[in-house]
Formats: C-alpha cells, sequence, structure tokens
C-alpha cells in the first residue's frame, strides 16, 4: 500500500521544480567558450566532422574494427567490439544522411548502408555483457532515417534500398522486441536474473529508440503498439519529482540524498533525451514549458558534462556523470530544441553550439570517452547530428 | 724482725681464704671449677675491661638494629601505602568501568541493537513493497512471463531472507537484553564489590602493620636505652673501685 502511494506520489510528475544554487565546490565552466555559434559555425564544423569521417571510413563502408583497441576496455565480451563498431556505423550514417550531399558523401553513404544491411545483427556477448543492444537501438534509428529519406525509397534503385532498409530494420526490431525486458525498458548489462530476456535497463536506452518505433509504425513497419507503450511507460516511471529521470528502473524510486546520479546535475544527460521521447510520444506533461525547464538545467549545470567528458573512469566525475553522457546529451537536446515553437530555436541552437565547436580537434573529429576507435566514431556523428539539427531543414533529424 | 719459714705458710693460706670469701655473688664470671687461688674476677681489672667492651659492643648492635628497624618500618609503610593505592585504583577503574557500562555503553548497545532491528524491519518491508509493486507492474500485462517469474521468484526470496535476517536480529537483540547485558552488569558490580574488599583489606592490613613497627621500634629503642644505662653503671662503678684503689695506695 505505502509503495503503491510513494509509486503514485512519483509519477505525479509535478511541474519543473526550480534548480538548487550550484555546489561551492562544482567545476567552473570553461570560461573561454563563447556564449553563442552561429550557424555559420556549425556548417564549418560539420564539414570538418564529415571529411574525418569520409577519410577514416573501411573500403567495406564500415569504421573501426572489431578488436579491443584499449585497455580500458578489456573487461567488455569480445563480441561487443563488433557490436559497437555496428552501432557508431549507425551513427555514422545518420550523420550522413543529415548533412548537404556531395558525391564522395553520397558514395561513403551508401557504403555504410550497405555494410549496415548486409553484415549480421550482433549477438549478445556474455552473461552481463548485452551490449549488442546498442547496435538495435541505433542500428534501428538508422534504419528508420534511411527509410524517411527520399533517396533511399525513390528514383532508381530506390525500391531495392527500401527493401533491405525495412527487412534490416524490422531485425533490429525484432531483437529490440525480444529483449525488451519485462518492466519495458531496453538496457546494455544484464539484471538481477540473468535471463535470454534481459532484466535490467535504463531510462535513456529506453528513451532513445521510441520515436524511432512510432515512425517505423507509421511507415507501416510491423511494430507492436504493446512494445512501445510498454517504452513509454517505463521512462514515465523513470520521471522523478525533482524533473530528473533515474538512470535504472526501480520499483520505488528514491533518492539518497547528496551527490546522486539522481539528481538534475547527474541527469543531464538523460531529461533531454527522455522528454524528447515523451513528447513525440504524445505525453501531454511534456509541455513546453517543461522543455524550456529542462534546456534550462541542461545549460545552467553544463560544467558537470564539461567535467565528466574524457574522463577514463565511467561515472567517476561530480554526481557520477560519465564522459559518454557528453555527446548523446547534446545530441538530444538539439532534438528537444526543435520541440519548440520555431521562433524560439535559433537562440538554443545558438547556445548549444560553442559547447560543441569546442571539442572539435584539428582533425574534424571529437570524443567524450577514451577508448577503442567507435568511440571516435560515434561521438563525431552525434556532434554531427546535433550541429546539423540546428540548422535549417534540421526538423527532419528526429 | 725475722719471722721463721712455719709462719708465712700459714699467712698465705689465711690470706688466701679470706680472698674467696671476699668473692661470694660478686664473681660471676669465675670460671666453673676455677683455681681456688686465683684472685676474684670482680676485682681483675682485664675481666672489668672486657664486661665493659663487650656491653659496648651490645650497644653498638642494639644502635644498629635500632637503625635497621627504622629503614624496615619505612618500607613496610611504604608498601603498605602502595597496597592501598593500588586498591584504590583498582576500585576506583571498577566503578569507572561500571559507570561507563551503566550511563554509556549499556545504553549505547540497546540503541545500536534497537537501530539495527529498525533497519531490518525497514530492509524487510521495502522488499515486501518492491515485491508488491513489481507484482502489480508484472499483473498489468501478459508478457515476458518466464523473465518475470525468475525476477519474482529473486524478490519473493529476497523478502524471505529479509524476514528471516529480522527474526534473527530480533533474537539477537532478546539475548542482549535478556542476558548479555544483565550479565555484564552482574560482573561489574562483583568487581566494584571485590576492589571495596581489597581496599578494606589492604587499610585494614596497613593499620596492623603500623603498629607493629611501632614495637619493633620501641623495643629496639629501649634496648638501646637499657644498654647506654648499664654501661653507664658500670663505668661508674669501674671509675669508683679505680679511685678506692688510688686512694687505697
Amino acid at each position: 500500500m505505502i509503495g503503491t502511494l510513494l509509486l503514485a506520489c512519483v509519477l505525479q510528475d509535478p511541474a519543473p521544480p526550480k534548480a538548487a544554487a550550484p555546489s561551492p565546490s562544482a567545476p567552473q565552466a570553461e570560461k573561454s567558450v563563447p556564449m553563442v555559434g552561429t550557424g555559420d559555425e556549425a556548417r564549418t564544423s560539420i564539414s570538418r566532422a564529415v571529411a574525418f569521417l569520409l577519410a577514416k571510413q573501411n573500403l567495406d563502408g564500415s569504421w573501426g574494427t572489431s578488436s579491443v583497441e584499449s585497455f580500458f576496455e578489456l573487461n567488455y565480451s569480445n563480441a561487443s567490439f563488433y557490436a559497437w563498431k555496428m552501432a557508431g556505423g549507425a551513427l555514422c550514417t545518420m550523420a550522413l544522411l543529415a548533412v548537404e550531399e556531395t558525391p564522395a558523401r553520397r558514395d561513403a553513404l551508401e557504403r555504410s548502408m550497405n555494410w549496415l544491411v548486409e553484415n549480421p545483427i550482433p549477438k549478445r556477448g556474455n552473461d552481463w555483457d548485452i551490449d549488442n543492444t546498442w547496435t538495435s537501438l541505433y542500428g534501428f534509428n538508422a534504419m528508420v532515417m534511411a527509410a524517411k529519406d527520399p533517396r533511399f525509397s525513390e528514383g532508381k534503385g530506390g525500391e531495392a534500398w527500401s527493401k533491405k532498409i525495412r527487412e534490416r530494420g524490422i531485425g533490429f526490431y525484432q531483437y529490440l522486441a525480444a529483449v525488451q525486458e519485462p518492466a519495458g525498458g531496453w538496457g546494455y548489462y544484464e539484471g538481477p536474473a540473468i535471463s535470454r530476456r534481459p532484466t535490467w535497463s535504463t531510462s535513456f536506452a529506453t528513451a532513445c529508440v521510441i520515436p524511432a518505433l512510432l515512425d517505423a509504425k507509421k511507415l507501416g513497419w510491423p511494430i507492436d503498439q504493446k512494445v512501445i507503450d510498454r517504452a513509454v511507460q517505463y521512462v514515465q516511471h523513470c520521471a522523478l519529482p525533482s524533473g530528473a529521470y533515474s538512470y535504472g528502473f526501480d520499483p520505488i524510486p528514491r533518492i539518497n540524498g547528496g551527490e546522486n546520479i539522481n539528481d538534475i546535475k547527474g541527469s543531464l544527460g538523460r531529461i533531454q533525451v527522455c522528454s524528447w521521447a515523451r513528447r513525440r510520444a504524445s505525453d501531454a506533461k511534456i509541455t513546453d514549458e517543461r522543455i524550456r525547464w529542462g534546456l534550462e538545467r541542461f545549460f545552467e549545470n553544463h560544467r558537470f558534462l564539461d567535467a565528466a567528458r574524457l574522463m577514463p573512469v565511467p561515472h567517476e566525475s561530480w554526481y557520477a556523470n560519465a564522459g559518454y553522457f557528453y555527446f548523446f546529451g547534446h545530441y538530444h537536446a538539439a532534438l528537444e530544441i526543435n520541440q519548440l515553437p520555431e521562433a524560439e530555436r535559433e537562440a538554443w541552437h545558438a547556445k548549444l553550439r560553442p559547447h560543441l565547436l569546442k571539442t572539435q580537434w584539428e582533425d574534424g573529429a571529437t570524443q567524450d570517452f577514451p577508448g577503442s576507435f567507435y568511440n571516435v566514431t560515434y561521438a563525431t556523428s552525434f556532434s554531427i547530428l546535433a550541429l546539423a539539427a540546428g540548422l535549417p531543414g534540421g526538423e527532419r533529424i528526429r | 724482725m725475722k719471722l721463721p719459714l712455719r709462719s708465712l705458710l700459714a699467712v698465705s693460706v689465711l690470706l688466701a681464704c679470706a680472698a674467696c670469701a671476699s668473692t661470694g655473688k660478686d664473681a660471676p664470671d669465675a670460671p666453673k671449677g676455677g683455681d681456688a687461688k686465683a684472685a676474684p674476677k670482680g676485682d681483675d681489672p682485664d675481666e672489668e675491661a672486657d664486661k665493659l667492651r663487650k656491653k659496648e659492643r651490645e650497644l653498638e648492635y642494639a644502635k644498629m638494629e635500632l637503625e635497621i628497624a627504622k629503614l624496615g618500618a619505612a618500607a613496610d609503610e611504604r608498601e603498605a601505602d602502595t597496597s592501598v593505592k593500588d586498591a584504590t585504583l583498582k576500585l576506583e577503574a571498577a566503578r569507572k568501568d561500571q559507570g561507563n557500562f551503566l550511563d554509556l555503553d549499556k545504553p549505547t548497545q540497546v540503541a545500536g541493537g534497537q537501530l539495527s532491528l529498525d533497519r531490518s524491519q525497514q530492509s524487510m518491508e521495502e522488499s515486501r513493497q518492491e515485491l508488491a509493486e513489481l507484482e502489480a507492474m508484472y499483473k498489468q500485462e501478459d508478457f515476458a512471463e518466464l523473465t518475470k517469474e525468475l525476477v519474482l521468484s529473486r524478490g519473493r526470496k529476497r523478502l524471505e531472507f529479509s524476514q528471516r535476517g529480522f527474526d534473527l536480529a530480533k533474537k539477537g537483540q532478546e539475548e542482549m537484553l535478556g542476558h548479555d547485558l544483565p550479565k555484564k552488569e552482574k560482573e561489574l558490580a562483583q568487581s566494584v564489590e571485590k576492589a571495596e574488599k581489597g581496599l578494606n583489606e589492604a587499610q585494614a592490613k596497613k593499620e596492623r602493620n603500623s603498629l607493629e613497627t611501632k614495637l619493633k621500634l620501641m623495643r629496639a629503642e629501649h634496648k638501646v636505652d637499657d644498654l647506654v644505662r648499664e654501661l653507664d653503671k658500670m663505668k661508674k662503678k669501674q671509675g669508683e673501685k679505680a679511685a678506692k684503689k688510688e686512694a687505697t695506695a
């Protein structure tokens, strides 16, 4: 009974609360970063980043290798490196789908698309490591994005591409449907019980695929509405009274107090993706006001993401922020901005851009977490996608 | 005037008899079965001198014995003081242990045990709530039944273990309240009682030792005093004899 009441309180999803003042010991924002970035600066950055991706693409259309390339990742299953290669490749494909076309970019896009649809869908690595879920999450996102792109559905070869993309998209979906945990989410590690259907999941992994599931259903793909409903309810359950989202799923959510990953400052990489997904799922609670509140918290506390970026140990930074929250969070912040009225989007994108531009290296790439090469491909692709979302026509990146 | 030889011998015999008659009890040092012809001991100056020297030695010995007795008395007093001090410290420590137990240790143990019990109960309650939530959520849809059962069976076991853990914690608290703490309290009270007896014993022993020491010293002092008096008497007597002799001569 008490549990039900507590759960009800959590699920009430109250109006966004005011954020607490930053703690005195918190890291300071980089002062050299300009307050705003222009569209031209974004285009320049995108050009350099895409040039990097094209230069690093393998002849077969993929990026990176299927082997461990970093001492930081020796603990993972061998199978996960192929899985991450394909997940990173899916994000590269999405990035190439999002940018203006040139012959070289088109060639790279078709080769990457071909590699994605022709190669085996990765399998589970071992008892605990199921990072192959990331491949299906972003592989599915990439296939849905491609399916909506006229270049792969119309004209010469469009039908053949459309068929392959649909089949591969459904393949990724079937995997996701098979591993959706009983509570409705998706995760990348095993939970309390080791079983064919995993028993642990996270709010952000679940949220990141919901809009693609909705789009796929509209495309006429055989998507079970129950899979979507479960996922949406799962993300709604992860919403905390503070406005933050819990990392994982707890039957009765709790905050331990103090510096916690489920505080707003530890939830900066999750608030945007969860709100974006709920809004796409027509959740009436995610109003414009709510989205603005989330973006304000994102920029107000951005120093915590800065401090965590490139730290080698997961969750070692303040509020358990991990380096790999950075570009995931910025990408979904850009998508969330595009859910606001058109008149106010540019101001938000202008505010977001400097935090992407400042991270770009001379070769055009970027990174937020040390490790094998897929860390570079996903980060660079997220950055391209986030910047492209802020340019005219960016709304198609959904 | 000329005396005949027979007359001289008779005089010698008479003098000897007179000498024997004059010694009597005043010649205690005369050798047993001694020479009847020897002079009376009391009148022998060498003998007198020996007696005096012996007495002087006796006095020296008695004085030394008195010094030894005084040193021994001081040592005994120190030892008795130490014993009383030790016994006092033991009593203080025992009382402190008892006070610490009653004022701090016992209430802390009782409160700590209760906190542990409350935590255990809360943990059990949370397990029950979470299991109930999961069961309620899982019942909403026929989906992933096998996986749900795997998760729920672990949840049920967790609840069972929490319940058993709580029962054990409860028993532990009861044992602490009903046995461990009263036993400890009794042991500490006994320690205080024992230490009090030890102090009383040490104090009584000290008083007895004090009287014994006083007696020893008194005896030694009196002995010295007696010897001094005897020696003075002997010297006086010897002086009188010497003066008499000088006057006779």
